[in-house]
């Protein structure tokens, strides 16, 4: 399942979150987003692209938790 | 390869100011909604005036009139370079949070559109006051 997660600060500083894609998918993607934004009338200037760790893709693909989003233990959380 | 990818943005109406009528109504809907949305959060309406301290009116694409912002606090598509200006008789601080506010509410209309464009279920998450998230799904 791929799934994009976007939040927008006033003034409109976007941050934008791809998780399920493999290889070249992912610039694919966002190139497409970027483009279809630009004829909306949004302007985008890049700050930062950052790849995430391949163990987090790799749990985001399978579903399980990986290294990078594995979940607390129960206790942390005060159960 | 998944990414996060983090952007600055501005508006650019350059299209809508060149005169392709229909991309031009298409953005300016966008505009529209964005400022509906920002007057109804002020508990106000849209104007397409304002009006400095003597009663002056001046026009505007669309203006957010509220109990903050009596006098209105417009936008104007600037016909020669796209960008959206700024016009109001007000506090120059109250100003750019009504400005600031409604790019936001654009480029996030905007965002859900180009999602759903790419044919992705989007849905708007609850969140603190200042941040709009979504989170679409193919």
């Amino acid at each position: 399942m791929r799934t994009i997660k976007v939040s927008i600060d006033t003034g409109g500083k976007t941050k934008v979150e791809f998780a399920g894609f493999t290889g070249d998918a992912c610039s694919d993607e966002r190139e497409r987003l970027e483009k279809i934004l630009t004829a909306f009338g949004v302007d985008l200037q890049v700050v930062e692209v950052e790849r995430k760790p391949s163990g987090q893709i790799a749990a985001e693909i399978s579903g399980v938790p990986g290294e990078q989003t594995r979940a607390k233990p129960q206790h942390e959380h005060g159960t | 390869m998944s990414q996060v990818a983090m952007y600055r943005t501005r508006l650019n109406f350059r299209i809508a100011a060149c005169g392709d009528s229909v991309r031009a109504e298409h953005l300016l809907g966008i505009l529209r909604e964005a400022v509906q949305i920002v007057a109804n959060e002020h508990g106000g309406s849209v104007s397409k005036v304002v009006y400095d301290g003597y009663g002056r009116p001046t026009p505007c694409d669309f203006a957010v009139v509220a109990p903050r912002v009596p006098h209105g606090v417009g936008v104007v598509i600037n016909k020669q370079n796209g960008t959206l200006d700024l016009v109001h008789d007000c506090a120059k601080s109250t100003a750019q949070e009504v400005s600031d506010a409604i790019i936001q509410s654009y480029v996030a209309i905007a965002t859900i559109r180009a999602l759903k464009t790419l044919g992705y279920r989007v849905r708007e998450e609850p969140t603190e006051r200042q941040v709009v998230a979504l989170t679409a799904v193919l």
